[in-house]
Formats: structure tokens, sequence, C-alpha cells
């Protein structure tokens, strides 16, 4: 037992999670070829346009649902949607935001063009703390779109209802549809759909994020996943989540290394002194955090309040070798 | 004539510390010395009685003053940094003459250090973090006798983002300097080298403090081991305490100074330990109490923090350096200042410390003023706190080793009543 702990004190976080991703992410496009089919309900964006997936992504279904009329939401119908959104939430309690830090296939894509770019010396440019603050809301926006524009199809709020063509406007943006597929050797989703106005202007939106997502993921860090709706569902329920990150302030220096190894650059957990969860909504339980923190026990990631991966001074410094061979 | 005079002061400046140096180490006792400590004993001699020895260090010496000046940059750009940071007696005498007398020991020991030119004729140039007044006047005064200084600027506070920016860009401005000093570049390598070597010797200051902490080792050669790190080539340094730790291990794994364990646990904190000035820890120890752990930028504030950072370009490593050198830091010169009693409170809790033992040197205002916030919060813990005020130099033995003794007695006597 104290063997298997040292050994996790000592884990190269990196390095472990180099390797789920990748085991994640051909499961994601490539689970099909083994007739695997998981859930349509992950808190991933596995994609659903993928032919050869083997789950897909909640938020797809959920704007389905949401196109509903609202008396039927309430009659048995609605079942259908409790249980979509219990299956979702089974699925991520389990793993909380690490599914966005170890799952998500788009967020690996964004970390292998990280790797591109550090490997070829370009260095990553920052967010302002203040433009930071303000960009984290689009999120929630978009969730809130996401859902109430569905809404309006099934129901009359604009005096009659939304066209069809507006059943999943999260997914005409969103480039998990215009990028995953390719892995797939499909390309038909990277295309402007002239057929009709609203589609001609949802796909053109959808390519131009598209690009915008290749550019944002080669200059910053996780750059779509500061905008992801995804992560801000995640965030409104981590608190039932069994897999947390907690802090004991008193431990803490305030040395900052775990601001200085954040991703998307969380400041609170740092500044945050006080004893308890600390998971931001711009966490993705990278746990790079954990990993620099070298002052004992003062990071943990707990498990049903086991604690799972913790920081250590030992671990610290036996990573910092690590890293020291390898330049 | 006056450079007659200057050089004859010189001489008796020198045989005067020489003197010194040998009696501060006079008193501390050999019979139960590790060995390693030779390795220390050995250093401090050499570096306070032949001065000139500084220049022949194999690269050009850069002083510093303070715990904030990032030393791995120096490092970096092929420069070994000397913590000029040091309140020898006699220095603070003849620093008398040129700051008033009511600035404090180091400061003026400090300009003393300067005005004798023992040091300086091996170091080629000063950087001084702008941290309390009497730092800065010192470094003023350094400048006039003609000595290049370089201003680390540092921010009245370390929380805000104008201070991190700010900064930022001294610390940017100061490896520019540097540069310019040495004519050496500072490289993703060279300083992915020198960052590497602080970090190895930082885990071996831990590994120092886990048993100090088990009071195996006395106070006072601690305090001479963090002291030599000031101006030793930080990887002989490491070598050193790597051995000094070995040995520590192997009297812990024997049983040897167990039996102390059950002495009354302190805690120094306030105005730093600097050589030769160790008559607190020294009197602290002959008292009975051992020093298990310490708040002082002289030790763990200085050697205990290291820097971490995700990808290895210099944009990164500067930054947390930047981050390093300023974020943990917790002297009284900042304002607000929380982190240093949630510190104090912290080492209390991890080294079990039974009584805190708070010094100031007179004239240190920004540590005198936070004693009262420090005492009431020590109190909620319940642990008992002295006060001492003092100077460099042994005058004042035997009113401050009376007042430690009946202090450390009464902290036993309300462990024993527990």
């Amino acid at each position: 037992m104290r063997k298997l702990r040292e050994m996790l004190d000592k884990a190269d976080i990196n390095q472990f999670r180099f390797w789920t991703q990748i085991f994640f992410f051909a499961l994601f496009i490539y689970g099909g070829w083994w007739a695997l089919n998981w859930s349509e309900r992950l808190p991933v964006f596995a994609c659903a346009f993928v032919q050869d997936r083997c789950g897909s992504c909640y938020l797809l279904g959920l704007q389905h649902q949401m196109t509903a009329p609202v008396s039927r939401m309430f009659s048995l119908a609605g079942l259908g949607i409790l249980t979509g959104f219990l299956t979702f939430l089974i699925w991520f309690v389990l793993l909380n935001k690490a599914w966005c830090g170890y799952a998500c296939p788009l967020g690996t894509l964004q970390d292998w063009i990280t790797k591109i770019r550090s490997g070829i010396g370009v260095r990553r440019s920052q967010y302002s703390e203040t433009g930071f603050k303000r960009l984290k809301r689009i999120k929630y926006a978009l969730l809130i779109l996401l859902i109430l524009i569905p809404l309006a199809i099934g129901n009359t709020i604009f005096g009659s209802g939304l066209s069809h063509e507006f059943e999943i406007p999260f997914c005409m943006i969103c480039p998990g549809r215009t990028v995953l597929p390719i892995f797939n050797a499909d390309f038909s989703q990277l295309m402007i759909d002239f057929s009709t106005s609203t589609k001609m202007i949802l796909t053109a939106l959808g390519m131009a994020v598209t690009g915008g997502f290749f550019v944002g993921a080669f200059v910053k860090k996780r750059f779509f996943c500061l905008f992801c709706p995804m992560s801000a569902l995640q965030y409104l329920l981590s608190r039932l989540s069994v897999l947390r990150l907690v802090k004991d302030g008193g431990k803490c220096t305030r040395c900052n290394n775990c601001v200085q190894v954040c991703d998307v650059g969380i400041r609170q957990i740092a500044e945050n002194m006080e004893k308890g969860d600390i998971l931001q909504d711009d966490c993705m339980l990278c746990l790079k955090c954990v990993a620099a923190c070298p002052e004992n026990d003062c990071l943990q990631l707990k498990f049903l309040n086991i604690p799972v991966f913790r920081s250590t001074d030992t671990g610290f410094f036996c990573r910092m070798e690590k890293k020291e061979r390898g330049i | 004539m006056a450079s007659e005079e200057q050089s004859r002061m010189a001489q008796s400046i020198r045989m005067h510390l020489a003197m010194e140096t040998e009696d501060v180490l006079g008193r501390i006792s050999m019979d139960e010395a590790p060995q390693a400590m030779g390795y220390f004993y050995r250093k401090l001699r050499q570096f306070f009685q032949q001065p000139e020895g500084l220049g022949h260090f194999d690269k050009p010496g850069i002083g510093t003053f303070c715990a904030q000046v990032p030393l791995e940059l120096i490092e970096a750009a092929g420069a070994r940094p000397v913590r000029l940071c040091m309140a020898a007696g006699i220095w603070d005498q003849a620093g008398g003459e040129l700051l008033p007398a009511k600035s404090c020991s180091v400061v003026k020991a400090m300009a003393g250090m300067a005005a004798s030119q023992l040091f300086f004729s091996g170091v080629c140039a000063v950087v001084a973090p702008t941290t309390c007044d009497g730092k800065k006047k010192c470094a003023d005064l350094i400048e006039t006798m003609g000595i290049a200084v370089h201003r680390l600027e540092m921010p009245p506070s370390k929380l805000s983002r104008a201070a991190r920016n700010y900064w930022r860009e001294s610390v940017e401005t100061f490896m520019a300097q540097l540069q310019g000093w040495t004519k050496q570049k500072i490289t993703r390598k060279s300083l992915h080298t020198a960052i590497h070597r602080r970090l190895m010797a930082t885990e071996q200051f831990r590994r120092l403090c886990r048993l100090q902490t088990k009071g195996v080792l006395r106070a006072v050669d601690y305090f001479l081991v963090t002291q030599t790190g000031f101006f030793d080539d930080v990887e002989a340094w490491t070598l050193a305490l790597s051995d000094l730790c070995a040995e520590l291990e192997a009297r812990v794994a024997e049983g040897r100074g167990i039996e102390k364990q059950n002495r009354p646990r302190m805690l120094l904190t306030g105005s730093p330990v600097l050589f030769p000035n160790i008559k607190v820890p020294l009197w602290i120890e002959q008292a009975g109490g051992p020093i298990v752990t310490d708040e002082l930028c002289s030790a763990t504030d200085m050697f205990h923090d290291a820097p971490a950072y995700d990808e290895t370009c210099l944009h990164d490593m500067v930054s947390a350096l930047c981050d390093r050198y300023l974020s943990p830091c917790v002297c009284a010169c900042l304002s607000p200042n929380p982190d240093r009693i949630r510190k104090m409170i912290s080492l209390c809790r991890q080294a079990r410390v039974d009584g805190v033992v708070y010094q100031t040197f007179s004239g240190c205002l920004s540590y005198a003023m936070e004693r009262n916030a420090v005492a009431k919060a020590l109190a909620d813990e319940k642990l008992p706190l002295l006060y001492i005020e003092t100077d460099a130099g042994f005058e004042d033995q035997g009113q401050l080793s009376t007042r430690i003794d009946a202090f450390i007695e009464s902290v036993q006597a309300k462990r024993r009543n527990f």
C-alpha cells in the first residue's frame, strides 16, 4: 500500500494524461470499428457527426429534446428528457471535469496543436486577467442559447415557431462537427450549405468558428474550452461529483507554481486560501497544478474523499528532475 | 592622504572582522558538531577572514541585497551571486559614522562593509531590491562610493495585478542590466540549468529542514549552513548540504540526538539572523530550547521555495522566477502582509512548536511594527512569544540571555503542567 502511495505521489501526470487522451480519442473517433457504443449522453464532445464513434455528446440530444413543446415536456415524454439528463449526470459525476482534461477529443486536439507550437519554439500567449474574466461569461450565454433557441421551435415565442433548421444551433457552430469527422476521412462537414439562407448563415458561422478554433489553439492553450457550453454545464453540476480538487490553504506558501503551469491561467487556485473545494469553471482537472505544488498535501484530488493524487515535496522534485533530463 | 587613511581603516576593520569571526565560531562548541559541518565552518572562515578571496571566484561576483533577487538569472548570465546581508559588529560601528544611529544594524553594517571596501574588489556590481527604507538608502550610499548599483524595483504589495506586472517589468530590466554587466546572454538553456541547480539546492535544504524539525541539528549550525549559501557556489553548497543531511539521517537512525526531543521547541522569526551575529540562536540553544523551524529571510524564506513552469521557453521560466521571488515573500516591508502570519502558524503546527522568539534589530521598524499582529495571532494559537530587540555585537548578552532563559523555562514549565 505504501509502495502504491509512493508511486502515485511521484507519478508523471503529464505522461499519464498524454496516453489517456490518445486512448479516449481513439475510442471516440474509431470506437465504432469494434462495435462499441457507450452512451448517447456523454459529457464530452464525442461528436455525433463522426461515423465510427462509440458514443455521443449530450448537448446534441439536449438540443433535440428541447425542440418539443413545453406541454409535452411535462407529460410522460418528459421522462425521456429526465432519463437523458440523469444518464449524463451519472457519467459526469464519476470523473467531474476530468472529462475535459482527459477525454474530450476536441480538447485533446487542442493539446496536440499546443505540442506542435511549443515544439517549434513559439511561445504561448496569455490572457490579460480582466479579459479572461470577461470572456469566461460567453460559455454561459451559449449554454442558455442552446436551450432557448430549440425551445423556440416547438413553442411559439416569436409569434410563430422558429424554423426546424435551428434544431441544433450549437452543433452547427461547434468545431467538433467540422473537425472531428476529418479523422474518419469524412470532409463533408467542411462546407457552407447554400440550400437555404438559415443553413448558409449557420454553416458559414461554423466554418468561421473552425478557423478560429485552429488559430486560437495555436496561439493559446485550450482556447476553445473557454467558450465551451459543456464546460459551463459541467461546472454548474460539479459540486455533485465524487471527484474533487481540494486545497488546504494553510499549507499554501503562495508560490504561484499552480498558476504558472495552468493551461488556462486560473488565478483562484493560488489566491484562495480557504480550505476546501477549489474547482473553477475553466478548470479541466488536468492536475498539472497538483504536480507542480511542492507543499505536502496542499492540493489533493479526491475520489469519494480518498486522496488519489496529492501534491508532495518528493514528487515535485522527482518530476522537475525528469524535466531537466528531458531538455 | 585620504586613501592612505582609508587603507589603514580597511586594514583595521579587516583584522577586527577576522577576530570577530573567530570569536563567534569559538563560542560554538565543537563536541557534537557533525563532521560534515566542517565544510561550512571552513567556508565561513575563508570568506570573512580572507575577503580578497572573493576576487578569486571563477566568475564575476554580483552582490545582492535581501532575498528577492532572482539568483538564477545572475547564475544564468554567467556570474556568481553574493548576498551582502551580513551583520558584523565592526562593520556596524564603521557604518555608524555614515548613517544615523537609529538605523538598523544590518543596514549600518552593510554601509560599513562598503566603506571598508573589503568585498568589493571581487564584486562588480550590486543589485538592491527596493525593500525597506533602510536598504534603499543604504544602496544610495553605496552608489556614492563608486560602486555600480542596480535597483530592482519592488512593488509595495504583491497581491494586485498591477504589482505583478510592475515586478515582471522590473525583473526584465534587471535581466537586461545583468547581460550588460557580464556580456553574456541569458539563454533558454543557461537559465534552465541555473534553475535546475537551485532546485537541487532547495531539495537538499528542505531535507535539512525536516531534520531540523526532529531537533538533531543545532540552530547555530543550521544558520551557518544558510549563511554559507549566501555566497557559496550553489553546486558545492548542495553537495555539502546533502553530506550533512546524510550524516544527520544516520544519527537519527542510530537514535542519537533524539533524547532532546522533549525540550521546548522554538520558532525564530523577525529580523534575519546574519553571520557573525548569531547570538540569539546561540543563546536560545544554550538555554535548552532547540529552534526547530524559522520564519526568517536569511533561512527558510530564502531557500524554501522552488519555481515550476510547464513549457521550457525563456518567457515562461522568467515568469516562474518572478513569481517565485515575489509571491511567497513575507518580508515586513510588504503591505498588506497576511502571508507572514499564515506561514508562521502553518510552520508552528507542522513543527509542533511550543514557543516563538521574535527578534528585531533596533531600527528595523517594519518588523517591530508587525509584532502586535503576530503576537495576537499566536495568542489565538495559544503560543507564547518572546520579543527581543537587539543589535550586532555581544554587549547585551547578560540581559538578553537571562530573558531567553526565563522564557524557555516558562515554556518548559507550561509543557510539564499539561
